[in-house]
């Protein structure tokens, strides 16, 4: 893509009515699709509890929990929809959420630990909002400089740092 | 030591008894009375002295161990096989055979067949003509109450609760480890109180009754599980009876409680003791390590008589190593 005015950030350009600005988001997706593509999460089980107690993922996310305690514990969801063997110090159990939804689980042992997990797609929108993602909601706060725009012969564009 | 009523219902038939234990309800209330201080502790309800009492002809003498966790290898206990030895030698010391045995649960540590079969071939080690267990929640792990039925069903009617008469006394052996849900206490259940209801609507109320439960049937810490549901449901029902002694497991150290006719009793368990709910510095009720040398004063066995005209059963609890 070419500008027809010198595409520098530090310059202060002025914008005025029938200016079409492009504002490139090819930045913010990569982050975006980094976290769509992260297929793994762990959980702790550590001093009777989960850790994250609560935890949002994508459709297609596995979670491995590993339970750290010297005395056994399940991962066993309220719907039935997953449950573990007993683990033992070290035993792992995983399962992959295909689905949207919202799935409370809890230790068959000692039914006072609870967690939740919440799976949601992601929004390819720069302000989607998700725990998981670290993509930015304005550019400017992550520091990366969006300078590719387009705009008509003789317009005047303004830029805000 | 004021001999003011302290059971309401007005069941308690025996002066001498409520007398005894109205030092205790003054000083307690309905709460939690520690016995355990150190060394061999007082038995409540016993005769005399607390010291063995030799036991009277014809009175039924029964021992209960609990919370044995047969599979459990760590450092808290590398050997609950040898702790379940150590008690089975107690048992063979005692000066009068007991009549049975009863293990209130938690035979195995996370439900694997082939430790339920040691747990089994080490309790027909015993020299009784019986050993009689309920679950706890360690042996309900993968699938639920069928692999302990495979090892352990009382009277082969595929259920884990049962009832049996003894020595003109009404035993009943409770699972309330099967119901249970996110975030609550654990319960019998509708079907299990039913079939109490109807179990105990032929026993008379001068009979006395000794129940089994794993999970204490009062609430003594809530946080951490340790209580039942709908044990208010039971005690309704054990209410109406002259003598009814509870005895639990699941906590793994000595903790009772009174009320009215009925006395509950925990139990220390054979495996690792566990903590008491506000000890400091420890939020969770998993396995205690301590010192060697010191795991055996933590671990124990109780026997218990039955002794005809006496409303409460005597007990005395002996830990392994004094």
């Amino acid at each position: 893509m070419t500008c027809a005015f010198p595409c520098n950030a530090s310059h202060l350009l002025r914008a005025c009515a029938g200016l079409v600005l492009v504002f490139c988001a090819a930045f913010v997706t990569p982050a975006i699709c980094a976290a769509a593509a992260q297929t793994a999460t762990a959980v702790d089980i550590k001093m009777f509890a989960y850790a994250p107690k609560e935890i949002t993922v994508a459709p297609g996310t596995t979670i491995i929990w590993t339970n750290h305690d010297g005395t056994p514990h399940t991962v066993t969801s309220t719907d039935k929809s997953f449950a573990s063997k007993g683990l033992d110090t070290d035993d792992k159990f995983e399962h992959t959420f295909a689905s949207e939804g919202d799935f409370s689980y809890s230790c068959t042992l000692h039914p006072f630990m609870t967690a939740v997990v919440h799976v949601r797609k992601q929004s390819p929108d720069v302000g989607a909002k998700s725990s998981s993602l670290a993509g930015p909601t304005r550019a400017a706060q992550s520091g990366i400089k969006t300078n590719e725009l387009r705009a008509e012969e003789g317009s005047k564009v303004r830029h805000v740092d | 030591m004021s001999a003011h009523n302290h059971d309401p219902s007005g069941l308690s038939h025996n002066p001498a008894r409520r007398q005894a234990l109205s030092c205790l309800a003054a000083w307690t209330g309905s709460a939690v009375v520690w016995t355990v201080a150190g060394g061999v502790p007082r038995a409540l309800g016993a005769t005399g002295d607390g010291a063995p009492a030799a036991a009277a002809k014809n009175a039924l003498t029964f021992v209960q161990i609990s919370d044995t966790h047969i599979g459990f290898h760590k450092e808290a206990n590398p050997d609950v096989v040898g702790s379940l030895r150590r008690a089975i030698a107690d048992i063979y010391a005692l000066p009068q055979t007991p009549a049975f045995v009863v293990h209130t649960g938690d035979v195995s540590h996370l439900s694997k067949p082939e430790k339920f079969a040691q747990a089994r071939d080490l309790l027909s080690e015993i020299r009784v003509d019986r050993v009689h267990t309920i679950p706890g929640e360690h042996d309900t792990i993968d699938e639920g109450v069928t692999g302990y039925l495979k090892f352990f069903d009382h009277d082969g009617k595929g259920r884990s609760w049962y009832s049996f008469d003894q020595g003109g006394v009404h035993f009943i052996g409770l699972n309330n480890v099967l119901n249970f849900k996110m975030g609550t206490l654990a319960a019998f259940g509708e079907e299990q109180i039913g079939w109490l209801k109807a179990d105990l609507a032929s026993v008379s109320h001068s009979t006395p009754i000794v129940v089994l439960g794993h999970i204490p049937l009062w609430t003594v810490w809530e946080p951490w599980g340790w209580g039942t549901a709908d044990s208010a449901q039971a005690m309704t029902l054990l209410r109406p009876f002259g003598s009814v002694t509870v005895l639990n497991g699941h906590i793994h150290q000595v903790l009772q409680k009174v009320e009215g006719s009925i006395a509950l009793h925990t139990a220390r368990s054979l495996a690792y003791p566990l903590p008491t709910p506000g000890q400091a510095g420890i939020g969770e009720p998993g396995p205690v390590k301590v010192p060697a040398g010191e795991l055996g004063k933590l671990l124990g066995t109780r026997r218990l008589t039955v002794v005809r005209g006496q409303h409460d059963l005597a007990l005395i609890d002996k830990p392994l190593d004094a």
